[in-house]
């Protein structure tokens, strides 16, 4: 498959105003879509402002990096959508995917009809966004996520047509950030004044430091002293990105995840939402992370995914335990169900809600299943018989794997696996298994 | 297709002899696939000619001028788009050689070509803006609207001809450059702000620029105002950068818009108020101050930005918008309420005026029974100032006029909050350790490490050695310069531990040793020299040297004991190390210890110095009495009257004091500002105390110094001597040690007593070893927590060497630096022990640090130990630092404000106590911001007064 993927977009997003107001339509281009550029939704927005603001900090997030090259930098990142089940839903990720965010217009945020359900890129240019700055808070806009009439576009018709390479970090982003969120926990909540007191403490410039969520006297605020179960936050500065919208917002609630691998932040607005996570430090993408390896292990069956893709609707609540009762999948293994489908790209993750719901990314599942190189190499070592399990009881699996130079030790004793290799050295698993302790589960089929 | 091959012949002659006047014809004559045919070639050809060689002592092109010249007209007739542009044009454009080609051959990736020079950082000189208008007439290009507005931006500072000027007359030449072009510069990310700024005509730098032409347009009429007010407007909220936001912001305002105009943009000007950048919102809370009274204003659009406005960091925004709300308030009576209800977002500003601003506002114009103001009033009262909390009492119910705050429970001094530490019970573990071991994970790694090697090393079997295979591969390239960030220099050392005690091991296994042997084999055999030395001593090989003379003070004490520790396996001597921590992150249960010491004396094990040393400080001596009474039953002679000493408060040594380093470290663990005279003897006390205390004289002061200045004189640069004056914090290190002067009987008693005792083989005390001698630090930073753990109970020493070293001046010269201060403070944070007088002067030269986040942590230490600390002396500190201004005020007071205030009744008692000892140290001449501190003092005395925390 190729390592090159085409945008191609019939015209350019574009923000229209007429004598009735706004007009924000949003181009859309999916290469898993089943109809040519279907229109998901068209409708008017009730708080434009809001939503406009926020997404413009999605746009400030997906156009930010922390930790990457100018070549990296260079290739395109457009945000997905996702419409139906009354819910509009942007997701986009930084250029370096250690920042995901996420703009939810709820049922009651809009006023308008979803034509069709699904997921799908939407271009995202500058002179939009640009202009989305002067949408004032008395306006009215309709918003369009594809073209319900070919009139709407017919002033602008042009063909965006964008070769880039596969941004393979994002795409995994968008598959291992949701099994992080299902882990996370609530642990705030502030109102706005607290909200923008606690960030009134972040600290300027880009920060080498881990910070913690602290409340003290009643005050919110950052601090690099760790405190007993405090909520760490490392490259703090990346939450400089949700500040502009503080002072609109309701209330925000800090959610982190149990051993602080990541923090999510999500700030209220009546109907709509937005949310920041970020990873455990800004030069830690969640590409990187193997959160979704251990679970992707076993192949995954094709039904399992045309089954999904055919009973379910976007942004429908995912139930796992109808799907194994469906699919007279043991009921043990229910909670590895949600992890392996999102682990492929087929579900997205609401931690307001606390469950997951239905959308398949816009991009080939093979491409989606070709990008996680430790698993690759795992099979790879596999291939090469280059494991040898030297003890297996019930309670210990010893293995030797061929690494460069020398042969690495694997020991698996119940759920604590350790290995030899630099990688687990550096991140003892907190960024998941190593490739030598995933040939070695793969070999014994754990 | 397959090429005539005397086309393709021709073609590697014309290249090949330079003939630039035939490569043109001769491919205009071939069709598009003859030219595609020749590109293999045309590659092999050009990587030959163009490629760079040394030749006689210069870099060049190994073809001649002419066949350079034929090669680029090749390559835009025959490249496709990618490969012309990786052939070099993708950083110039060759104008005559386009002038040559256009007319017959223009590639139809040409438009975009040319465009996308556009959102490079980088505009060739040659895309003038007449060249763009050129081509575009000819019909070969497109241009989109940014090459318009980068090309136009720099066109009137162009000559014709060549060389810079100023022409804002070569706007009129062409009708379409006012009437639609100029508009891309407001609509792109143009350069129309800077594009002057290198601009010299006449030897002088060009003042005016773009400002000054739009408006002379505009008053000759050849703009119409109204759109240019309208465009800059617009253009300074299109999430460009600060710098461009902020010159149309400037644009608009020179225009000086009547109110009128301002009117008809009033809609546009309100979205501005969302700006990022602080000059845009500001320039249009100004333009909206002339028409807010104004009948037909959007009042209510502007209200609904009031939050946001009054939530920034630009004071001069909050003021302004206070301002607009009062003038609404007071004109519209329907607003009033709002304007009150409103004005309660300025609390979380923790400016005074700020707050009182808003709290009249309120006063006048908010009834204090309206339940939403109440609201409003009640989740900012946390915030509020006393004095605009004085004007607001009736609006609030009695339970928030004096809010109780928790007191923070200060850490109790019990070993029981620290984590045991778990010790490595068999080999396997041994090698998962080892594989982590140079990885920094944990400042307790190394002692781990080398409790379990000497406790396990007989356990390791034959066919265990391969399993250490890994982490021996990470040692030898680690050893051989493989350094990652995070690894200290103690990684280095432990490397060469871990290495000699595999070959030990190896030499015992001589059968089963051969992977191992193999890697240490392959990596020797690296360079000549240590392939010669393996081959010479195999195992016998020792990889663990002494740290070099840069950093040998500070690491001496883990150099005496790895050299002990490799000994003792060496001469397979049993050997129980006494320094091992029992619990996180570096502390020894003192029970624990005195087994240990009862097991050496019943073995009859020697006692390691600077182990010995090293297990005293970090000896946890606030809970003594279970430790205390095991001494008393199970240790024997010196050493049971030793730990007895340390750990009983009263009482004092009791000879024979053969253990001298012994005696010392717990002297000076108890009581650093004693001196025992029972202890006068100790041959130690040559020196100055204060070698060993870390506790020496101080002062802060201005001092002058020398610097090189580079000076272009007479066609030459010379280095030019200069004075200049900085402000430091001097510690008074004793010159060369110098023995202390007693006097009288005590002198000629204590001269016989050290000629009895003195040995010449001295063993050196650990805390004196706590020195840097370096003009920079390396990477002591990533070992500041194992540095810390050598002595927890005992961190002044090391507090005095890093001060010296990292926060003698307000700023940091360097990241490690700041990263070494920061480590410090946070190992100190998590020890909980009391801080002596050069840990309060840590303290506050960390307080008052350029690095945020250092400057915290130092704050947060005050917050958790502000009941133990001395604030009379921390404050008279400041205070010294503060009379001659060695920092910014204002760092310390934001800090203040930010964290040290209102934390609880207690901390803010506290800081009463130091901010009146800090200002009683100010000279009577008022330094800058001092105002500040004592506003932050009265507000203090305030909060008291009226019982808020």
């Amino acid at each position: 498959m190729s390592d090159l993927i085409t945008y191609s977009y019939n015209t350019p997003s574009s923000l229209l105003k007429d004598q009735q107001g706004d007009q924000l339509f949003l181009s859309n281009y999916s290469e898993v879509q089943k109809k040519t550029n279907p229109c998901f939704f068209w409708g008017r927005l009730k708080d434009p402002h809001t939503t406009a603001r926020c997404l413009i900090a999605l746009s400030n997030v997906v156009q930010s990096s922390f930790s990457l090259s100018p070549f990296e930098m260079a290739k395109l990142k457009d945000p997905i959508v996702t419409a139906g089940n009354e819910k509009i839903r942007f997701e986009g990720f930084s250029h370096c995917a250690g920042v995901y965010a996420r703009v939810d217009v709820l049922p009651d945020g809009h006023d308008g009809e979803f034509i069709d359900t699904g997921t799908t890129n939407v271009d995202f240019n500058q002179p939009m966004i640009s202009s989305l700055s002067r949408i004032s808070k008395s306006e009215h806009m309709l918003l369009s996520v594809g073209s319900k009439e070919v009139s709407i576009i017919a002033g602008n018709r042009k063909v965006v047509e964008r070769k880039v390479p596969l941004p393979v970090k994002w795409i995994k982003g968008l598959t291992s950030v949701q099994l992080f969120l299902a882990d996370t926990e609530h642990r705030f909540t502030f109102n706005r004044m607290q909200a923008l007191q606690l960030f009134q403490s972040l600290p300027s410039g880009s920060v080498k430091t881990d910070y913690y969520v602290l409340v003290r006297g009643g005050r919110a605020q950052f601090t690099p002293v760790k405190s007993a179960e405090a909520v760490c936050v490392g490259g703090i500065h990346r939450l400089k990105l949700i500040a502009p919208l503080l002072p609109m917002a309701d209330e925000l609630k800090v959610f982190a995840h149990p051993d602080m691998q990541s923090t999510t932040w999500q700030l209220y607005f009546g109907a709509v939402r937005f949310s920041l996570t970020i990873s455990r430090d800004s030069w830690r993408g969640f590409s990187g992370e193997g959160a979704a390896l251990e679970e992707l292990l076993e192949d995954i069956p094709q039904h399992w995914v045309d089954l999904t893709d055919n009973y379910s609707y976007a942004n429908h609540e995912f139930n796992p335990t109808l799907f194994a009762l469906e699919e007279d999948i043991d009921m043990q293994k229910l909670s590895s169900i949600t992890a392996r489908l999102s682990a492929m790209g087929l579900l997205g993750f609401d931690v307001d809600e606390n469950r997951f719901f239905y959308r398949q990314l816009p991009y080939k599942l093979e491409r989606i299943l070709s990008l996680n190189p430790r698993l690759k190499d795992a099979e790879k070592l596999l291939e090469e018989g280059k494991v040898e399990i030297v003890e297996n009881t019930s309670d210990k699996l010893e293995a030797r794997v061929q690494g460069s130079g020398v042969k690495h030790v694997v020991i698996i004793e119940g759920e604590k696996s350790r290995c030899t290799c630099t990688w687990f050295a550096k991140h003892q698993g907190e960024r998941g298994f190593c490739k030598h302790v995933l040939a070695v589960k793969k070999m014994n089929g754990s | 297709m397959e090429v005539d091959m005397t086309k393709e012949e021709k073609f590697k002659q014309i290249v090949e002899d330079g003939l630039e006047k035939e490569i043109l014809p001769f491919l205009q004559d071939c069709s598009a696939a003859e030219r595609k045919a020749f590109v293999p070639n045309l590659k092999k050809l050009s990587k030959y000619y163009l490629d760079y060689t040394h030749q006689n002592g210069n870099w060049k092109q190994r073809g001649n001028p002419m066949q350079a010249l034929v090669l680029k007209r090749a390559h835009f007739v025959c490249y496709n788009r990618k490969e012309y542009e990786s052939s070099g044009g993708s950083w110039s454009v060759e104008k005559d050689i386009l002038g040559e080609i256009l007319p017959w051959y223009c590639p139809s990736w040409f438009s975009d070509y040319i465009n996308g020079f556009a959102s490079r950082d980088f505009l060739p000189t040659e895309l003038r803006y007449d060249y763009i208008l050129l081509l575009e007439h000819q019909g070969y290009l497109e241009p989109q609207p940014l090459l318009i507005a980068r090309s136009l931006s720099r066109w009137i500072f162009e000559n014709d001809q060549h060389g810079n000027g100023f022409h804002p007359e070569k706007l009129t030449a062409n009708k379409v450059t006012l009437e639609a072009h100029i508009w891309h510069m407001f609509q792109t990310e143009s350069n129309i702000h800077a594009a002057n700024r290198w601009i010299w005509v006449d030897g002088k730098q060009l003042e005016k620029g773009w400002l000054e032409t739009l408006i002379a347009h505009c008053e000759a009429g050849n703009i119409s105002r109204t759109r240019l007010l309208q465009e800059a407007v617009l253009a300074s909220n299109r999430n460009f950068d600060k710098n461009l936001s902020g010159w149309f912001i400037t644009l608009f305002e020179t225009l000086q818009p009547a109110d009128d105009e301002l009117m008809a943009l009033q809609e546009e000007l309100l979205t501005l108020l969302s700006s990022p950048h602080s000059k845009v919102v500001n320039g249009s809370l100004k333009a909206i101050k002339s028409i807010v009274e104004k009948n037909g204003f959007a009042v209510q659009s502007f209200l609904d930005y009031i939050p946001v406005l009054l939530s920034s960091e630009t004071k001069a925004t909050v003021t302004l918008a206070l301002q607009l709300m009062e003038k609404i308030a007071k004109k519209e009576k329907a607003y009033s309420e709002q304007v009150a209800l409103l004005a309660a977002s300025a609390f979380l500003q923790k400016d005074d005026g700020l707050q009182t601003r808003a709290a009249k506002l309120i006063q006048k114009f908010g009834k204090p029974e309206n339940p939403e103001i109440r609201d409003a009033i009640s989740l900012s009262a946390g915030f509020m100032l006393s004095g605009p909390r004085e004007l607001l009492v009736s609006y609030m119910d009695s339970n928030m006029q004096g809010q109780e705050v928790e007191e923070q429970e200060v850490g109790e001094m019990n070993l029981n909050n620290f984590e045991p530490l778990t010790r490595i019970k068999d080999v396997d573990e041994l090698v998962f350790l080892t594989a982590q071991l140079f990885d920094n994970n944990q400042s307790w790694h190394a002692d781990q490490f080398l409790d379990a090697i000497v406790r396990l090393q007989d356990t390791i079997r034959e066919e265990d050695l391969e399993k250490f295979a890994p982490a021996v591969q990470r040692a030898l390239k680690f050893f051989f310069g493989d350094w990652r960030s995070g690894q200290g220099i103690v990684d280095s050392m432990l490397a060469g531990v871990f290495l000699d005690f595999i070959l030990l091991q190896a030499k015992k296994y001589p059968t089963g040793n051969g992977a191992i042997l193999k890697l240490y084999a392959s990596f020797l055999g690296k360079s000549e020299k240590n392939k010669k030395v393996w081959e010479e001593h195999g195992v016998a090989t020792t990889f663990y040297t002494d740290p070099d003379k840069y950093t040998a003070l500070l690491y001496q004490p883990w150099n005496f004991l790895f050299k002990g520790i490799l000994a003792s396996l060496r001469a397979e001597r049993e050997r129980i190390i006494l320094s091992t921590p029992t619990h996180l992150p570096h502390w020894i249960d003192p029970v624990i210890l005195i087994q240990r010491l009862s097991q050496c004396q019943q073995k009859k094990l020697e006692l390691e110095p600077m182990d010995l040393q090293i297990s005293l400080c970090r000896c946890w001596l606030q809970e003594p009495s279970e430790a205390i009474a095991l001494a008393e039953r199970i240790l024997q002679g010196e050493l049971k009257q030793l730990m007895l000493f340390l750990l009983e408060p009263d009482r004092k040594p009791t000879g024979p004091f053969l253990l001298q380093e012994g005696w010392m470290t717990a002297a000076l663990l108890k009581r650093p500002d004693v001196l025992y005279p029972e202890l006068s003897a100790l041959p130690y006390l040559d020196k100055p105390l204060v070698v060993f205390t870390g506790q020496y004289n101080w002062q802060t002061k201005e001092e002058e110094y020398e610097y090189v200045n580079y000076e272009w004189t007479d066609g030459k640069m010379k280095d030019v001597k200069a004075k200049a004056i900085r402000k430091v914090i001097r510690l008074d290190f004793p010159e060369k040690n110098q023995p202390k002067e007693e006097t009288g009987l005590k002198k000629i008693v204590a001269l016989f007593k050290r000629a009895k005792l003195r040995v010449d083989d001295l063993p050196p005390l650990m805390v004196e070893y706590m020195k840097i001698d370096q003009t920079f630090l390396s990477r002591e930073d990533f070992d500041m927590r194992r540095l810390h753990g050598l002595a927890p109970g005992y961190p002044e020493p090391l507090m005095a060497a890093i001060l010296h070293q990292c926060l003698k001046e307000n700023q940091f010269t360097g990241e490690t630096d700041k990263r070494a201060v920061i480590a410090l403070l946070q190992a100190y944070y998590e020890s909980l022990v009391r801080l002596g007088e050069m840990g309060h002067l840590f303290l506050s030269a960390s307080l008052l640090c350029s690095d945020k986040t250092a400057a915290t942590y130092a704050a947060e230490i005050w917050i958790r130990d502000h009941g133990r600390l001395n604030n009379k002396l921390l404050g008279e500190m400041l205070g010294k630092h503060q009379r001659i201004e060695f920092a910014p005020m204002k760092r310390f007071t934001d800090l203040v404000v930010a964290k040290m205030m209102s934390v609880s009744a207690s901390a803010n008692a506290a800081l009463e106590v130091l901010l009146d000892s800090m200002i009683e140290q100010l000279p009577k001449e008022p330094v800058r911001g001092q105002k500040k501190l004592l506003e932050i003092r009265t507000e203090l005395g305030k909060q008291k007064k009226h019982g808020l925390n």
